[in-house]
């Protein structure tokens, strides 16, 4: 009896683990896709991918380890994926970048506004580090304090990172703002197209 | 005004941004922004980033989610396919549509020439059978 009570219980956690992972899949592919928008054209494919492969990582538990809520867990798990996925693809998707390159910016053009396009490669520029970070502040809306439990780094590490990559984003926004215009002959795909707030 | 600040760090501006910090604290950055102008450009090009973040990507969050990646239809086990076997990491889920379509035509094609050939065997296994039978009745 007491062996089919110990069964029950385990299934019950497990339902209740696929549950609360559910409810935050959606915020997750959001933040895998911002994280490995490497190339646009991969950046759905990617991100799926990421948060399949954490998905799979967390249902051989239970339940999180070290106490921690499923959300920060599984964005905890979704950053090492990509950071092991980034490793093992980056040859890969230099290569992809190289070929495919002008027709990217072409469809980059035709799809998103200028300044979405903008913020997009500007945060592919980014270090891994630092980009997980202002994206779980800025994108994912997490608290300073859940940060650090997801990376696992102390509070001025994290601060100095959220730091240096809005500075290097500001920076590279600009930088591809203005670049266009010395040469001036060459008008914008998507000159016509303006942000809607 | 005793809350107004003699100085403040980079790390207020970016706990302000963020809505760190109590409602004191916040007040105090508040009216340092009023009066340094760097500053408070600073801080209008985060909240720009943030703007701009979430306009490039919240559509993921309306989308319904890929079968692969949804769990309420399916079991402990049934999630537990090999991702080779989903085709999540031979790159399925983002397949060029033209790429696709000549695939199936291709195989339509495949299907087409194998019913063809079925039928003309089994027309001819039929005829071989009858003329067995006309053979063994004609011998009795």
């Amino acid at each position: 009896m007491t062996g089919s009570q110990e069964v029950g219980k385990a299934r019950e956690a497990t339902l209740n683990l696929r549950h609360e992972i559910e409810l935050v899949t959606p915020a997750l592919r959001r933040f895998a896709q911002a994280l490995s928008s490497e190339t646009e054209e991969l950046a759905s494919g990617c991100g799926d991918d990421i948060v399949h492969e954490a998905l799979l990582r967390a249902l051989k538990y239970e339940r999180p380890p070290h106490g921690l809520s499923v959300r920060l867990w599984m964005y905890g798990l979704v950053c090492n994926v990509h950071r092991q996925e980034a490793g093992a693809n980056q040859a890969v998707a230099r290569d992809i970048r190289m070929r495919r390159h002008h027709t990217l910016r072409e469809a980059n053009g035709a799809l998103w506004p200028e300044p979405l396009v903008a913020v997009t490669s500007a945060l592919q520029k980014l270090d891994v580090e630092i980009r997980e970070c202002l994206l779980l502040v800025a994108l994912e809306g997490l608290s300073y304090a859940e940060v650090t439990e997801v990376l696992k780094i102390p509070m001025d590490v994290m601060l100095a990172r959220l730091s240096r990559a809005r500075a290097t984003l500001a920076v590279q926004m600009k930088y591809n703002a203005v670049r266009p215009a010395p040469t001036g002959t060459r008008p914008l795909p998507s000159a016509h197209l303006r942000l809607v707030k | 005004m005793s809350d107004v600040m003699l100085q403040a760090s980079d790390a207020d501006l970016h706990r302000y941004v963020d809505g760190e910090g109590a409602q004191r604290e916040r007040e105090a950055v508040r009216q340092w922004l009023d009066v340094h102008e760097d500053d408070a450009a600073r801080v209008d090009v985060w909240r720009l980033q943030r703007q701009l973040l979430h306009a490039r990507f919240d559509g993921v969050l309306r989308e319904s989610l890929p079968a692969a990646l949804s769990l309420r239809a399916s079991s402990a086990t049934r999630f537990a396919i090999s991702p080779q076997a989903t085709g999540l990491h031979t790159g399925a889920l983002r397949a060029e549509p033209p790429l696709t379509a000549n695939l199936s035509d291709d195989s339509a094609d495949f299907g087409t020439g194998h019913r063809l050939l079925g039928a003309y065997i089994l027309g001819f296994c039929s005829a071989l059978v009858l003329v067995c039978l006309l053979l063994l009745v004609h011998g009795n």
